[in-house]
């Protein structure tokens, strides 16, 4: 292990070499290159996360520029996965990065998360976002679940058979919104915030937002948090052996 | 007295960021309220069968609330959040 690297954060006593040793061991799925994805795994790479999976099936496009830190003018054109796995790999070399450059899907979805620890929803759409949860209930992988729109973020933190997952969260089928409107600064934010989620999951330390969501209003400086119910009825985890936090 | 209601996403650009409507009312009569100032608005606040949407996440003086029966009755502030997907 790199101390010398690492050294500010292994200071915390709640992190220490032991919380950095599983950092290291830790496999962490990113989902989505995007504005969200980008600093989320900026992040990750930067704390020493040993495995990090990004997996986006898009290429770079101009559009996305103002909030996709990963992906810069000389990026357009090329995939996103491969992007990202550049930088991450430039800003440290010492982690593994497998860039996977496919759209999770039925056929594919459980294949490209299994064996992972802790997962990131940095999506831009519903029907990708429902399936990607109801995969981790599946495998029983803690889920990071965050979005943007416009000044707006939210996130929380999904464990199967413990917290509500987005299905409880949202039961009728949303409308798709595309394009959204998003401020690159908000989703760095919430990047970031999904981030420390997955770092605390992973090390276990701290309070991670379990059954509640907190939105940030970055218009008005607001940050809300509150509780979220669980659905027993719910499709996608009604049928898992709950045990509340 | 006025309730006054903050509105996010989509719903925002629709109607306003807030609305401020007169009390007493439920909270299901602030919905339809809402949903009458804006036909694409209303596609997002009430089902096909005029029923409010079960994905809105509707908070009460910063508490979520689910029971659309709730009656206002003086300075509150409802925040409907309507789901998004931006990533």
């Amino acid at each position: 292990m790199n101390r010398e690297r690492y050294a500010r954060q292994i200071m915390l006593k709640d992190w220490g070499e032991e919380g950095q040793g599983k950092l290291q061991s830790a496999r962490v799925v990113v989902a989505g290159a995007g504005g969200l994805g980008s600093p989320a795994s900026i992040y990750l790479a930067a704390a020493g996360v040993g495995e990090l999976r990004i997996i986006d099936g898009d290429v770079v496009e101009p559009s996305n520029l103002n909030r996709q830190i990963l992906h810069w003018d000389r990026d357009i054109g090329r995939a996103k996965a491969v992007s990202a796995e550049e930088k991450l790999k430039n800003l440290n070399g010492d982690i593994k990065v497998i860039p996977i450059m496919q759209r999770i899907e039925e056929s594919n979805g459980e294949e490209l998360i299994r064996g992972a620890d802790v997962v990131l929803d940095c999506l831009d759409n519903f029907s990708t976002r429902f399936l990607l949860n109801k995969i981790c209930l599946k495998l029983s992988i803690p889920l990071v679940h965050s979005v943007i729109y416009g000044f707006e973020g939210r996130i929380t933190t999904i464990i199967p058979g413990k917290t509500p997952c987005l299905s409880c969260i949202y039961p009728q089928k949303p409308i798709e919104i595309r394009p959204f409107p998003v401020v690159g600064v908000v989703a760095g934010i919430m990047g970031c915030m999904e981030a420390l989620e997955a770092i605390k999951l992973v090390i276990g330390f701290g309070t991670p937002l379990l059954g509640r969501m907190l939105r940030f209003d970055g218009e008005r400086m607001q940050v809300q948090i509150f509780p979220l119910k669980r659905r027993e009825s719910c499709p996608d985890c009604g049928n898992l052996d709950f045990k509340e936090v | 007295m006025a309730i006054k209601v903050t509105l996010t996403g989509r719903l925002a650009e629709l109607i306003d960021r807030e609305v401020l409507l007169s009390s007493p009312k439920t909270v299901g009569e602030v919905i339809r309220e809402l949903a009458n100032m804006s036909e694409e608005g209303k596609l997002s606040l009430l089902d096909e069968n005029g029923e409010v949407r079960d994905n809105i996440i509707i908070l009460l003086n910063e508490e979520s609330i689910e029971d659309l029966d709730r009656r206002l009755e003086g300075e509150e502030e409802l925040f409907l959040l309507l789901p998004i997907a931006g990533g």
